[in-house]
This record gives C-alpha cells, sequence and structure tokens, in this order.
C-alpha cells in the first residue's frame, strides 16, 4: 500500500496542528504573559504582600470570642439564608430544568427561552444580583435569600437539564408504551432516573450557597458578611479571625454532611 | 379478526434510506409471529412504525379496528394501552424496586401518575402487580432494586410490566438479545407460555432462527425493507432462513 495514502486516512489533528489551534494557544499565551505584566508581578511586591499578610496575621492571633454569640446568631442567619434559598431554588429548578431540555420541552422555542433566562441568572454574578436585591427589597436577610434562590437556579437547573438530556430514552419509551401521559412518563423515568444526580447537584448547591452567604452580607444581603466587613473596617482583626474560623468549621461540617448523603444516594 | 394489520408501509428517513419498501402482512388474534431479518434489514423500524415511534411514510397499520397511522402521540395514547412491549434491554427504571416498575405497567389506566406510586397505589393495582410478579416467578423479589437482578430476572419483570397493562397485542423487539442461551430460552418460554394462556397476540424480532422454528407459528422476513418471507412455520426450510441472513450484500453488515 502507498505509504502517503495510507496516512490519508489519519484524522486530520494527528497530522499537523489546525489554524484554529495555533490561533487559540498564540492568543492564550500572550494574553498570559499581559495579564502576568498587568499585575505587576514583581519579587518586591511578593516580599511586602508576605509582610503584610505576617503583620495582619500577627494581630489576628489570638482569635478574640468576646463577641461568640453576636457572631454565631449572624452565622445562623448566614446558613438560614444558603438553606432556604437553595431549597426553593432546587425546587425551582427542575420545572425549568424540564422546560430547558431536549427531551422533554413542550416546544423548540419555550426550551430556548427558557434556556436563554438560566444563561442570564448564571451569567450574572451573585454579588450583582445582591446589590440589585438589596435595592429591591432594602437590607436584610430577604435580599440574601432572593440572591442564593437565583443563584441556585443558574447552578442546578443548567445540571438538571444536562443530566436529563442524557437520560437513555429506553425506559422512558417504556412508560409511553404503557400509554402513560407526557407528565406521567416524565415523574415515572426521568425524574427518577435523574434523581441521585439531582441530589448531589443540589448539594453541592447548598456548599456554594454557603460561601456565596458569608459574602453577600458585605453588600448588606444580610448574615455574617456584615459583621466580617466591620471587623475588617474596624482593623479588629482578632475578631476577624474569630468569624473566619467560625464560617470555617460551618463549611467543613456542611461539606462533610453533604458528602454522606451524595454517598448514600449515589 | 386481525389483531394487526400492516398495509404498504414505506419508510424513508430524511437522509434518503429506505428501510421499509411497501410491507404488508396481517397477524390473527391469537396468532405467535416471529419477525426475522439480518442487522439493517427494517425490522426495529416495522416495530418503531407499529409502536407509533416512528411515523412511516406511506402505507397504513391497524391496530385491531384503529388506524395508528399519523395519529398524534394524544390520539395514539388509548391505543397503546392495548400493545404491550417487551424490549431488548429491559427499559426498566433501575434505580426503583422491581414492585414499582410493575406498578408502571398501569400507568395507561389513570391520567393521574400517583394512582400507579407505590405509596398512593390502590390496593386492587397493589395486588395486581404481586400476581403478575407471581406469574412471572420474582413475588420473592418484589422490594430489591431492579438494577440488583440478572438480566434474565429483569426481563421476566419486563414481561410482568407488560402483563399489568393488560395487552391485547404483545410486541417484543429481540426479547433474548442480551440474555445468555439458557436465560434467554426460558424467557421465551415463560413469554410464549403467558401469550398462550392469555390467548393474545405476539409479534416477536428475533435473531436466532432455531429459537424462531421452535416459538413462531409463522415466520415472516424482511431483508432491504422488503419482505421476502411469510409462511406458516411448517412450510418454511432451513435453506429459506439461510437465504434470510446469508444471501446479503456487504453494505448491509451481512456475509455474501
Amino acid at each position: 500500500m502507498n505509504k502517503k495514502k495510507h496516512y490519508e486516512h489519519m484524522p486530520a489533528r494527528f497530522q499537523r496542528p489546525s489554524i484554529t489551534t495555533i490561533i487559540g494557544l498564540t492568543a492564550f499565551v500572550t494574553l498570559f504573559i499581559l495579564g502576568v505584566t498587568h499585575a505587576q508581578l514583581s519579587f518586591d511586591r511578593i516580599f511586602s504582600g508576605i509582610t503584610n499578610m505576617l503583620r495582619f496575621l500577627s494581630s489576628a492571633f489570638p482569635p478574640d470570642p468576646s463577641r461568640i454569640t453576636a457572631i454565631s446568631n449572624a452565622m445562623y442567619e448566614t446558613f438560614q439564608i444558603a438553606l432556604v434559598g437553595t431549597a426553593i431554588g432546587v425546587v425551582l429548578s427542575v420545572p425549568i430544568a424540564l422546560l430547558a431540555s431536549t427531551n422533554t420541552s413542550p416546544h423548540f422555542s419555550i426550551r430556548v427561552i427558557t434556556r436563554g433566562i438560566v444563561s442570564t441568572l448564571r451569567t450574572i454574578p451573585d454579588l450583582i444580583w445582591a446589590l440589585i436585591f438589596v435595592i429591591s427589597v432594602g437590607l436584610g436577610p430577604l435580599a440574601g435569600i432572593l440572591t442564593i434562590i437565583v443563584d441556585t437556579i443558574g447552578f442546578c437547573a443548567r445540571f438538571f437539564s444536562e443530566r436529563i438530556e442524557e437520560i437513555q430514552k429506553g425506559p422512558s419509551q417504556a412508560l409511553e408504551s404503557t400509554g402513560a401521559t407526557k407528565i406521567g412518563v416524565i415523574s415515572g423515568s426521568i425524574i427518577p432516573l435523574g434523581f441521585p444526580s439531582f441530589v448531589a447537584t443540589s448539594l453541592f448547591a447548598v456548599e456554594k450557597s454557603i460561601r456565596s452567604a458569608v459574602v453577600l452580607g458585605l453588600v448588606g444581603a444580610g448574615g455574617i458578611g456584615v459583621e466580617l466587613s466591620t471587623s475588617f473596617t474596624l482593623r479588629r482583626y482578632d475578631e476577624a479571625l474569630m468569624i473566619v474560623i467560625l464560617i470555617l468549621v460551618v463549611v467543613i461540617i456542611v461539606e462533610q454532611i453533604s458528602s454522606a448523603i451524595r454517598k448514600k444516594v449515589i | 379478526m386481525n389483531a394487526l394489520s400492516v398495509r404498504e408501509v414505506s419508510k424513508v428517513f430524511k437522509d434518503g434510506t429506505e428501510a421499509l419498501s411497501e410491507v404488508s402482512f396481517d397477524i390473527k388474534a391469537g396468532e405467535g409471529v416471529v419477525l426475522l431479518g439480518h442487522n439493517g434489514s427494517g425490522k426495529s423500524t416495522m416495530f418503531k412504525c407499529i409502536s407509533g415511534f416512528e411515523k412511516t411514510s406511506s402505507g397504513e397499520i391497524y391496530i385491531g379496528k384503529d388506524e395508528t397511522t399519523f395519529l398524534s402521540d394524544r390520539k395514539y395514547r388509548p391505543i397503546r394501552k392495548k400493545v404491550g412491549m417487551v424490549f431488548q434491554n429491559f427499559h426498566l427504571i433501575y434505580n426503583l424496586s422491581v414492585f414499582q416498575n410493575v406498578l408502571f405497567g398501569a400507568m395507561g389506566q389513570s391520567r393521574n401518575f400517583l394512582k400507579v406510586s407505590a405509596p398512593f397505589a390502590s390496593k386492587k393495582d397493589r395486588e395486581k402487580a404481586m400476581d403478575c410478579l407471581k406469574r412471572v416467578g420474582l413475588d420473592h423479589l418484589a422490594k430489591r432494586r431492579s438494577d440488583q437482578l440478572s438480566g434474565g430476572q429483569q426481563q421476566r419483570v419486563a414481561i410482568a410490566r407488560m402483563l399489568m397493562q393488560d395487552p391485547e397485542l404483545v410486541l417484543a423487539d429481540e426479547p433474548i438479545a442480551s440474555l445468555d442461551p439458557k436465560a434467554g430460552r426460558e424467557v421465551m418460554e415463560l413469554l410464549w407460555e403467558i401469550v398462550d394462556e392469555r390467548k393474545l397476540t405476539v409479534l416477536c424480532i428475533l435473531h436466532q432462527t432455531d429459537i424462531a422454528m421452535e416459538f413462531g407459528e409463522r415466520l415472516i422476513g424482511l431483508n432491504k425493507g422488503k419482505l421476502v418471507l411469510d409462511d406458516a412455520k411448517k412450510n418454511i426450510s432451513k435453506d429459506d432462513l439461510n437465504m434470510l441472513y446469508f444471501n446479503v450484500d456487504e453494505k448491509h453488515g451481512g456475509i455474501v
């Protein structure tokens, strides 16, 4: 066999890199170098950064537990914001994901519109949503809950929808063949088959929401973020460290619980 | 009376592939027919057209007296209730119990999904599901998750689900293709016993010519989408079957 002809059957990308690959790589390297230059990364800056960090740590130690009750209450509020927001967000994500999935959406246009909405919710960062809701409903936990709901829908509806589209159509066809209605087929096959993945995604959403809820306080959307912001502004770094430790403990506990549930469900 | 009538059915896919070409046959009520043909011969397309999962390009299909051609899903739903299906890959909801899977067979009987959900199902339906499971010899495994069962057992659950539906016509798409020879034979025996005792009509797609000759009263053969064989078992020779499977050009994946 002609050797040259034989190699012609090899996929093009194995013969030589494509123009797209070369352009992509060049763009990436250029952006990386520009990024590093723009950040003015220098030995002096890193050295002074480490010195400042050590100064902060020395003034933060030992952590100050004097306001532990107030801090704990704020942390509890953060946890509530995350839990309530995520629960509502997850529940709303299921029908939204069904409308956004190719195999369950009643119409192409509904799917496109729903996907567009979900993408928009996901693209706008949670801090911006928090600012919008603080303006809309005022300072406090309600703005935080609304932010978490929107953030959870952006995250969960997308992953739920991807899982729904991955579900093999065989079991649904089997139920359809019994004369089941569309709702019956979705409730009897799509939801149960997607359930383990929905639970896993929802638990990730809870973890994500707790971290988000902490930061939301910084813009006045309730929770421990307000306490953290105040401590830093007043340079009470020992109190700030106490808050950080408490956040860390809660986040680790939630992650452990969610990981245990995930293992059980999957 | 015919349980199924296929009249000059053709199916041409969007890419121009002609999967079925003017196929016609009738199946009388209570008849057990096996549909044979090599891969790509049009068997599965025929199956999908009969079950309404694929629309025909031309021709007519009648299930009992009802013409099903070009019916919308909604209008086809009441007809589907009369057609029980058994699939090659069982198509069970793998993470639900065997019992729940069987209960789902009654899904077409009610518009309310909750009526076939294990906690809310009526006593009558629950007892019927257990009877169906008993008939396939798996009542002792009702609580198990269906993916914890062997392939043969899962196909039995699928047969129980089909029984729960109270069908008049059974369509079986290669029901033993995923099973080892022993389990496959057991499933075929069970399916045919049930079909006989309930006097059901069955159209079963098979690849195993020996099994087809053993169980089918009548054999239908497709080749390149055309009906090339339709006769009672007693009139069919081994040569007829060999022609069906081996006189195939390479393009269609067979042996010349």
